[in-house]
Parts: structure tokens; C-alpha cells; sequence
């Protein structure tokens, strides 16, 4: 509100007090005379009750002024706009010249992520919020004011090619982008938008928005007067960091300050309308994952299924019963696990569902190129926020991952093959050892339907490419042909994988130029000289882990007796001593992880190391691949160990079907995918045509729309012999809610009190704020108008009509003489 | 011209509806005639009143010779002799009476009417009317009689004074005491505006003198309800000063006080064997003189 507004918002109900006080006087002075003659009675009574009257005197007047005061207050809002149209009209006062009358540019932050679709009693916080929202429009003067609508959880989707999510990095930059601006909007469009707004399926990204309105106000001209007005739940999905000794309250407090400091110049005040419900509960299945990173056809697979009660804990919001079923496919519907009892903050991880291996078969139709399986996790009961009570998973089924092994160093003795041991050890399937491979007890024993093809070094120049295979092996290959190099680097670039085994033939100089590149090539490490004996009879070191979280060694970090399995035996005679990047070499973006380490002394020797290359990884193991430089191959711990490195470096198929809202999908297309065109249909059956692109000499399939939970089909069409369009190949990929968008229960002050006060806590006492509350009764004025203020407005109207109507029954009934 | 203009408060109407009526006096009054009112003076008329024993120098023609042979003692027959009795008006003329609200008349008005249709009715039935007329003093005082000469004085003495000064009913009353000489009734019509001590030692006087005392409290129709519903500045008579109140506020207290001084008054005159009758200047007077004489009558 303007300076002048307030002048007149103060003095207009100061004036109307001074009606009854006036009225007061003259009736002072209206009075009739006569002679009387029983003055004596009226004297005494007049002294007996002469401070009674006059305090009630002063009581009535009192109701009188306060009854025309609120009566003034109810009217003001709709004379306001009068009174300033005849200033501007009548005297001619433009908004140049009149301070009062600037435009108004109101930042409205518009809080629309997933925990917006809460609904109690048949409404949803949305609807709250947008009506709040159109109402703060309507009261806006079209062709003087304007908005900016920044949402706080829009899908950004990105022209061209996009960058493929898959560090907390790239998500929080993904995070950045989900923040929606529409910049300037005359009353008009900004309804328009607004009206045309729903419920996304992405998380709340208060501070990035709270920067771009702060960005907003300060580029507001210094003759117009901002307006800040943020429309959110207060849900702690989004709200907690920002709160408190949360990790971004700093900004918050910094962002608020700033534009609190703007706007008190204009006279306004930022505004905080609570649209959520403040008892919400709900139930919510927050992760799905499955073990197995590859399904083969026949496998059998689990999905482990994470259901947390989102409710204050101690709140008695305990829920019972809580069933869960499953889907494939849209099939028939089947209950899992027990019924689960949630009490108000619990949860509850790893309920597993069987797939059994009929479930995931490959159709015949299907065994040549695979195909997805869609699973739909359900929670029978519905609650009041029903986006979460089903998450999608998709598993791809394989026919097998090809492998392609170069064997740096043929023999017909199986002990001198470089690669005879790892192509048996990884061409172990599911089919093939089904009973050991479902064996609870060996939780070490995992496999994957691998086909490997193995060449001679000198073959590897007749490749035109590698894009028929997942994975490629070096195995103690002397050196890599010049053709070759670039061949595999557009490979890895692409998305798969490269595994390095050393030994004696390989020239480390020539793969430092060719391979290493000072950082910029294939290899992670720097090769240097062997290190270790070579007498057969001298000691073997063990493994050790040097980075224990690693997905690689995940299966030996549960049970001890896991980790004995890698840590205890004495394996490893000889291995490369290697340099790590240093200086310039080093890449920030893909830092060179050391996976293992020879466990020879004080600082272990990095064993197994590993950098991202392009889209794609590259493992280097500095021993051999066969018994040359080690005796791993006399126990288990080689099948167990590489079983896990391919599973981690062909996993991508897992890695990009089963996205969050707003990640990017994308799907390199091997020369057997290419297709005429590519459509790509979204959960509500839109489908859309999704042209391929080239991406450093690839083709790519690549989808940023993803701004919708549910599962998305992407086809391979191509034209029949008869003109009809056939589908020659089609894959599923899942896009799910963010879990934490289910945590809808509001934040709440340090000593227990409601959003209001948390908010003014983290904010502290010097940035003043209007906070209001939807369907609440301490909903204060704000600076802008709103239906919940024209509410109050009617009450205070109504209420002032019942003080003079009470008053004059008490004047004209209570107080008649009797007859 | 006198009789012209004391005749007004002789209403016909008003004196055709009373006709009938008897002012009587409750106590026993002195007077010549017989009538209506029992005499202290026992003779020998014709109501028997007691037997008593014979003195010397007793008339004998009053012997019972019937008792004397019942009983061998003398007795002598008394009889009541009923005589005519006096009745004095006093009229209260201070300003306070010239009170009136509405279109009715006002209080001096009404005891005018009231003194006048009394003083007729008395010399009617052939007692003597009198009359006194008192502000803060007694200022006009006739002697009551019963020639219809009298009667003339009084309406003209009742027309001529205009309602002036303050009240001062016990000097009055006490003055009253005094000069109406033999027992009569004392008939007082006022509103009372005095201190009611004041009251009290006026009607102990005339108790003293074994005066049948009568008091009619007339009083205004507003006086009474006290029914103004606006601001109003009231002017106080009788040198009392002004006040500006809403009067609805100040109506319960006031009915209060009125009820009070009504109470205390009807004590005072009850102690002192007075009949205390309020009259509401917007009654008719006849029906008030209708209902209160016809109680007395009653009563007797």
C-alpha cells in the first residue's frame, strides 16, 4: 500500500470517530426546555447516579465511535479505489506526479509442487492457493500494475540436447532450472497464466525462486512500488531447510531482509499466505530399488519397496493396516507382504515383492531385443495426497549384455590365456546356476546374462564401432592402435564402459601418450613400473577397500564374513605402480575414484580405479586379468568381483528408466535401434514426435519432458511393406514424484507453535512480514486485497451494524419509559 | 363580578356527578346543626348515646324510671346530638403548582377546581366552608361558613392569587392550626414540594388541635411517570436550579425518589391520623372525588 493509502486508511476511520463525538456536541446544544417543578427529586436522583450515567455515558459513546469506525473500516477498501480515481481524474494527479499512485509490480511466488495436491474435505491446497492468488490479481488496477508469476516447480524443458542427470551436481542444476518465470505480465495475461496453472509433480525450490523475486523487486523502477506476495503449503518438503539452523537460512533470511528493505520505501510489506492444512498426514511409498542392475531373460528378480507414515511424530497420527500390491503390466493386482503398521513419522524399507521369472520372460516377439516391464506399486488405501500411493518402476529384461574381451595374450594353456578365466567367470548366467544364484545364504553370488565375444588385439581395427556391445575388456593389450583409440573413446563417450586389465605386455609409455593423455584421455591413472616380485614363492598382499560405499563393493559391505571374502585372501603378487592426476591434469567434474587398493604397506597401492568419460565410465585394474601378476583366480573372488564391474558399467539401461520428474531421458541409438522416427507417449497417452539427434557422431534419442510422474513408452516406428507403420521396437521408462514432496506435514515454530511463527522465527524479529492463513481466524491485512480480507472487511461491517443496531434497542426498547 | 368569576370552578358536570355525595368528617367536629356529623356536645336529642349516673342538678326529665326499677339507681338517658362541622380548604398556590404537562390543567388549576367543588359540596349538606390559601405563608384565610356569600368570597379569592414563591407547608399548617379556632376538618391540597419534616410538625399541630386533617397530594402526570425521552434542560421552580440530562437515565432513579417521598409522606400523615390521598392531575376530578369521598363515607 502507498504512503498515501495509509493516510487515508488511518484517517478515514479517525474522521469517522470524530462523526459520533461531533454528533455528540451538537446534541448538546438541541435540547428543550421546560419548568420543573419536582426538581427536588430530580436532583437527588441525579446525584445518586450521576457517575453511572456518565460512565455510560462514555460507554455508549465509545460503542458508537467504535460501531462508525469499523463501519468506515469495512467501506474503506471499496471507497479507497473511488477516492483515489476522483484524485486522479478530478485533479488531475497522474501516477508521475502522485507517489500514491505508482504502479504496483507484485512478485507473486506461486508454490505449485507435488505436496500442493494435498486435499482435505473435498479441496485441495491448490485450489486455496490459486483462489488466493486470482483474488490478489483482481485487485490490481489493469493497465498501471503488473505481475511477475514466478512458480516454484515448473519442468524446464531444455532446447536441443540436454545433459543427462546423474550427480547430486547435475540435480541440483536440474533443480535450478524447475523454477518458472513469467516476468511483467499485464493483469490480464497474469490471470490468464495463473488460471492455466496446475499441480506439477517436482519438489519445492523455495530459494532459487526466492533469488529470482528478489532479482525481481530490485529491477522494479524506483517510481514503481513493489509487491511481494509468495502463495506456498509451508509443507516441510520444502520449507524445512530454510527454517532455523536449517542449511539455507542464511539465504532466506538474506533474500527476505533485501526485499523487506525495498519494499518498506514503497510502503508495502512482503506478504505469506498459508495455503496448506495444518493436521495432514500421509502415507507414501518413497523408493522402490531392485538389486539386480541387469534382468536377463528367465531371471527372477525383487523389488524392495520403502513406505514412510509422513506425520508429526507424536502427532497419534499411527496408521494401521497399510497394504501394498503390485502390478506388472497392467495386469491383474496382487497383494505383497504383510500389512504394515505405520506409526506418525515411521517408516518402513525394504518390503520385497517377487518377480518371478514367468512374470519377466521375454515374449517371442521380444527375445531378440528385450523389453520392459512396467511395475506399479500400489497402497490399497487412498490418503489425502494420492500422486504418491503408487510408484512406477520399470525393469528392462535383456536377452544378454554383449561383452567384448580383447585378449592381449592368446595361449591354448588355460593358465597363460590372459582372458580364458574372466570370459568363463562372466559368462556365468542366471540359466546356467539358477539354484546357487537364488541361494539366500550366498548373497555374493549375483550374475548377469552376459554374452562375450572375444577378439585378438590386431582384430580390433576392423571394428567400425563398438555400439553393439555394453561393455568392452583390455586385456594386458600392448598397445592400442591409433584408430582404435578413437573408436572406443566415442564408445565410453557415449554412454558405456571400458574396463583396463594391466600386465606385462603392456607398454604403459604408449598408454600414457595414447590412453592417458595428461588427463584428458581414457585412462584415470598414470601407468608408471610394475611394483611387486616376481618370484612365484614371494608373498601375496591382500585387497583392501579404499572407498567402502562404492556401488562396486556394496555386496561385500553387508556380513563380515562378505567382506572376508574380498579382504582376506593373499592374492596379489604384482601390480602397476600408477600416478594420479595432479595439477592441470586433473578434472573437477570427474574426479578419478580409487575403488581398491593392494593392501602392502601404510598407504595401500590404488588396485582399481575408476573416472567418468563423457557419459560413460572406465575402470582400470592394475594387475592382470588372468593368473599372470596375481593367484585371485584360485578362489570365488574374481567371479564375485567382476561379476559386480560389469553390473556397474552396463547398468545403464536401470540408470536412465527409472528417472525423477524433470531428469532427462536419453537413449543412444546402436545402428540396429536406428528407425524412420521416434515417438515418445507420456503417462496420459500424449504422444509426440521425438526426432533423434547426433551427439559427437552418435545418435541420440533424448526426452526433457518428463515434467509428469507415470510411465512414458518411446517407439521405434518404422513403415511396412504396406505402408502401414509398425512398431520395430519400443522401451518404457518410469519418471516418479521426488520422496521428499511427500512430506507435506507444515513446519512448525521451536516451541511447537504453527507455520506463522516458525517462519517469523527463522526470519527474525527485524524483517516484518504480513502472514496470513487460509480458512484461519487471525488472518491479519495484508497490502494487497484478497477475499479473505474482504471477509474480514464483511465481518467488521456486520459487526459494526450490530453495535448500532444493539445500541439503538438499547436506547429505543430497553430504555422506553414504561407507559 | 366575584361570583362571575369564581363560578368557573364550580364545573357543572363536575359538581352534577358529586351531587350526591357527603363530605363527611371522620372524627367527631364541633357545630351548630344537626346532621351528618356526630357532636362532643352529648344532650338529649334523639339518638340514645349511653346511660350515666344521676348528679344532683341533673334534668330530670332525662331519668330513666325504667332503670331505676330494674336496678334502684338513678341513671340519666344521654343522647348524640349530630351537629354541622366546619371544614377549612387549604390551598397550596406556590410556584410548583403552576406545573402542567400535556394539555390538562395544571395542579393549581386542578386544586382550584378541587377546593371549589369541596367548598360547594360542604355548604350543600349545610356545614361551613372555609378557606386557605398559602404559599411560603398563610396569605388569605376565610373563615369557614355556610352562607352561599362565602362561598362567592372563596371562588374569587381562589381565582385572584397567582402561583408564586416557595412552599412552606409546616408554618402554614401550624397557622392553620391555630386560627381555625374549633375542631373542623382540615382539608390540605398541595403537592408537597416541602421538606416533609416540615409536613410532619404541621400535621402534629393540627392533631394537637384536634383537627381532622385531610391531605390531597396532587400531582402532575409527568411528575409521577416521568415519561421524556430526549435531552431536556429542566428549569427548577420554586428557586431550584437547572439541569441537562437525558432524562430516559435519570428515570428510574427519579420514580425512585417519588415513590420514596410518597411513602414518607402517607407515614407521616398516617402517625398523625391524617387521610393522605394522591391525586394525578389528569384524572377527572370527579372521579377522583367520587372514589375518595365515597370511601370515606364508607369508612365512617
Amino acid at each position: 500500500m502507498q504512503p498515501w493509502m495509509w493516510g487515508l486508511a488511518l484517517g478515514v476511520p479517525a474522521l469517522a470517530a470524530l462523526v459520533p463525538i461531533i454528533i455528540h456536541i451538537i446534541n448538546l446544544t438541541r435540547y428543550r426546555k421546560i419548568d420543573w417543578a419536582a426538581m427536588e427529586f430530580l436532583l437527588a436522583a441525579y446525584r445518586r447516579t450521576r457517575r453511572r450515567l456518565q460512565m455510560e455515558h462514555i460507554i455508549m459513546l465509545l460503542l458508537r465511535v467504535m460501531a462508525v469506525v469499523l463501519l468506515a473500516l469495512a467501506f474503506f477498501p471499496m471507497g479507497c479505489e473511488q477516492v483515489r480515481d476522483w484524485a486522479s481524474k478530478t485533479l488531475g494527479l497522474g501516477g508521475s506526479t502522485f507517489t500514491g499512485n505508482a504502479p504496483l509490480h507484485v512478485v507473486l511466488v506461486f508454490d505449485n509442487s507435488a505436496s500442493m495436491a494435498y486435499t482435505q474435505e473435498g479441496q485441495t491446497s491448490f485450489d486455496r492457493a490459486k483462489k488466493y492468488a486470482l483474488s490478489v490479481i483482481d485487485g490490481l488496477r489493469p493497465n498501471r500494475d503488473r505481475v511477475s508469476i514466478i512458480r516454484l516447480s515448473d519442468v524446464f524443458v531444455p532446447r536441443g540436447l540436454g545433459g543427462v542427470v546423474a550427480t547430486a551436481e547435475d540435480a541440483e542444476k536440474s533443480r535450478k532450472r524447475r523454477v518458472g518465470q513469467l516476468a511483467n505480465l499485464d493483469i490480464e495475461t497474469a490471470r490468464r497464466e495463473l488460471a492455466a496453472t496446475t499441480v506439477a509433480s517436482v519438489d519445492t525450490n523455495m530459494v532459487i525462486a526466492l533469488r529470482e523475486a528478489q532479482r525481481s523487486i530490485e529491477v522494479t523502477p524506483e517510481n514503481d512500488a513493489p509487491g511481494f506476495v509468495l502463495v506456498s503449503d509451508f509443507a516441510s518438503a520444502g520449507w524445512r531447510e530454510m527454517m532455523k539452523d536449517g542449511p539455507s537460512n542464511g539465504d532466506f533470511v538474506e533474500l527476505m531482509k533485501k526485499m523487506a528493505d525495498r519494499m518498506a520505501g514503497a510502503g508495502t510489506r512482503p506478504v505469506l499466505y498459508d495455503a496448506g492444512f495444518d493436521d495432514a498426514s500421509n502415507v507414501a511409498i518413497t523408493n522402490i530399488t531392485c538389486n539386480d542392475r541387469i534382468v536377463g531373460d528367465g531371471m527372477q528378480s525383487s523389488l524392495f519397496v520403502d513406505v514412510t507414515n509422513f506425520a508429526r511424530p507424536g502427532s497419534g497420527e499411527n496408521i494401521r493396516n497399510v497394504n501394498l500390491s503390485c502390478r506388472i503390466d497392467q495386469g491383474p493386482e496382487r497383494r505383497f507382504g504383510q500389512p504394515l503398521n505405520l506409526n506418525a513419522g515411521q517408516s518402513s524399507t525394504k518390503n520385497e515383492v517377487v518377480l518371478k521369472a514367468s512374470e519377466l520372460q521375454l515374449k517371442p516377439h521380444e527375445k531378440k531385443t528385450g523389453a520392459s516391464r512396467h511395475i506399479e506399486i500400489s497402497i490399497i488405501e487412498p490418503d489425502g495426497l494420492k500422486t504418491d500411493n503408487s510408484r512406477s518402476f520399470v525393469l528392462h529384461i535383456v536377452p544378454d549384455v554383449p561383452i567384448l574381451m580383447v585378449n592381449g595374450v592368446p595361449s591354448t594353456d588355460p593358465r597363460k590365456d590372459e582372458t580364458l578365466y574372466l570370459d568363463m567367470a562372466l559368462s556365468i548366467s542366471d540359466n546356467k546356476i539358477e539354484g546357487e544364484a537364488r541361494d539366500p545364504n550366498k548373497t555374493l553370488t549375483r550374475v548377469t546374462p552376459n554374452r562375450v565375444d572375444t577378439i585378438n588385439p590386431n582384430q580390433l581395427t576392423a571394428k567400425d564401432n563398438f555400439l553393439d556391445y555394453r561393455l568392452v575388456i583390455l586385456a594386458n593389450v600392448s598397445q592400442i592402435p591409433e584408430s582404435a583409440v578413437g573408436k572406443l573413446e566415442e564408445f565410453v563417450r557415449a554412454g558405456y564402459s571400458l574396463v583396463i586389465f594391466d600386465g606385462d605386455r603392456v607398454d604403459h609409455q604408449r598408454y600414457n601418450v595414447d590412453l592417458y593423455k595428461a588427463g584428458k584421455g581414457l585412462m584415470p591413472v598414470k601407468l608408471g613400473a610394475p611394483e611387486g616380485s616376481n618370484d612365484v614363492g614371494a608373498k601375496l598382499y591382500t585387497l583392501t577397500p579404499r572407498e567402502d560405499k562404492h556401488p562396486i563393493l556394496s555386496i561385500f559391505m553387508g556380513r563380515p564374513e562378505d567382506k572376508a571374502a574380498l579382504t582376506d585372501p593373499e592374492v596379489i603378487r604384482n601390480w602397476r605402480g600408477v600416478e594420479l592426476p595432479v595439477g592441470s591434469e586433473i578434472d573437477p567434474l570427474n574426479p578419478v575414484r580409487v575403488i581398491l587398493g593392494v593392501n602392502n604397506g601404510p598407504e595401500a597401492r590404488p588396485f582399481m580405479m575408476e573416472h567418468n568419460f563423457g557419459r560413460g565410465r572406465v575402470i582400470y585394474v592394475a594387475s592382470t586379468a588372468s593368473e599372470r601378476w596375481n593367484e585371485m583366480w584360485t578362489g570365488p573372488l574374481p567371479i564375485y568381483l567382476y561379476h559386480e564391474v560389469v553390473n556397474y558399467l552396463t547398468n545403464s539401461e536401470a540408470r536412465y528408466s527409472n528417472l525423477g520428474v524433470g531428469e532427462t531421458y536419453r537413449r543412444v541409438l546402436r545402428a540396429r535401434d536406428v528407425a524412420p522416427s521416434y515417438a515418445v507417449k507420456d503417462p496420459l497417452g500424449t504422444s509426440q514426435e521425438l526426432p533423434a539427434t547426433a551427439d559427437e557422431g552418435l545418435s541420440i534419442l533424448e526426452f526433457a519432458g518428463t515434467a509428469s510422474a507415470g510411465v512414458y513408452t518411446l517407439q521405434a516406428v518404422e513403415r511396412g511393406e504396406t505402408g502401414t507403420q509398425n512398431v520395430k521396437w519400443q522401451e518404457r521408462f518410469s519418471v516418479s514424484i521426488e520422496p521428499r514432496e511427500s512430506d507435506i506435514v507444515k513446519i512448525k515454530g521451536e516451541e511447537g507453535q504453527g507455520a506463522k511463527e516458525a517462519v517469523q522465527g527463522a526470519l527474525g524479529e527485524n524483517i516484518q512480514i504480513v502472514f496470513q492463513k487460509a480458512g484461519g481466524d487471525a488472518e491479519t491485512g495484508g497490502s494487497l486485497n484478497s477475499d479473505r480480507k474482504r471477509g474480514l472487511w464483511l465481518w467488521l461491517a456486520v459487526a459494526g451494524a450490530i453495535f448500532l443496531l444493539a445500541e439503538s434497542l438499547w436506547s429505543a426498547v430497553i430504555s422506553k419509559p414504561e407507559q | 363580578m366575584a361570583e362571575l368569576i369564581g363560578k368557573q370552578y364550580l364545573d357543572p358536570e363536575v359538581l352534577n356527578q358529586i351531587r350526591h355525595l357527603e363530605v363527611t368528617a371522620r372524627n367527631v367536629v364541633e357545630g351548630f346543626i344537626s346532621g351528618l356529623h356526630k357532636s362532643p356536645y352529648k344532650g338529649f336529642s334523639v339518638e340514645f348515646a349511653q346511660h350515666r349516673e344521676y348528679v344532683p342538678g341533673d334534668d330530670l326529665r332525662y331519668l330513666d324510671w325504667k332503670a331505676y326499677g330494674k336496678s334502684d339507681k338513678y341513671y340519666i338517658k344521654e343522647y348524640e346530638e349530630e351537629t354541622n362541622f366546619r371544614a377549612l380548604i387549604a390551598l397550596d398556590t406556590s410556584e410548583s403548582m403552576r406545573y402542567q404537562s400535556g394539555t390538562h390543567m395544571s395542579k393549581l388549576e386542578y386544586g382550584r377546581y378541587m377546593a371549589a367543588s369541596l367548598a360547594y359540596l360542604i355548604q350543600k349538606q349545610s356545614d361551613a366552608a372555609g378557606l386557605a390559601l398559602f404559599d411560603e405563608k398563610l396569605y388569605d384565610f376565610i373563615q369557614p361558613a355556610s352562607s352561599h356569600a362565602v362561598l362567592m368570597r372563596m371562588l374569587a379569592s381562589l381565582y385572584n392569587h397567582p402561583p408564586q414563591k416557595k412552599t412552606n407547608i409546616g408554618e402554614v399548617l401550624k397557622d392553620v392550626a391555630q386560627r381555625a379556632g374549633r375542631r373542623s376538618l382540615v382539608i390540605v391540597i398541595s403537592d408537597l414540594f416541602d421538606s416533609l419534616e416540615h409536613l410532619r410538625v404541621g400535621l402534629e399541630h393540627l392533631h394537637a388541635r384536634k383537627h381532622d386533617v385531610l391531605v390531597f397530594n396532587v400531582m402532575d402526570e409527568q411528575e409521577l411517570n416521568f415519561t421524556f425521552d430526549r435531552l431536556t434542560q429542566f428549569k427548577g421552580m420554586e428557586g431550584y436550579p437547572q439541569l441537562l440530562v437525558d432524562p430516559r437515565s435519570l428515570r428510574e432513579a427519579y420514580l425512585e425518589e417519588v415513590a420514596n417521598f410518597t411513602a414518607e409522606a402517607r407515614r407521616h400523615c398516617l402517625r398523625n391520623h391524617t387521610d393522605f390521598y394522591q391525586v394525578n392531575s389528569k384524572e377527572p376530578l370527579a372521579i377522583v372525588l367520587q372514589s375518595y369521598l365515597a370511601r370515606r363515607t364508607g369508612a365512617r
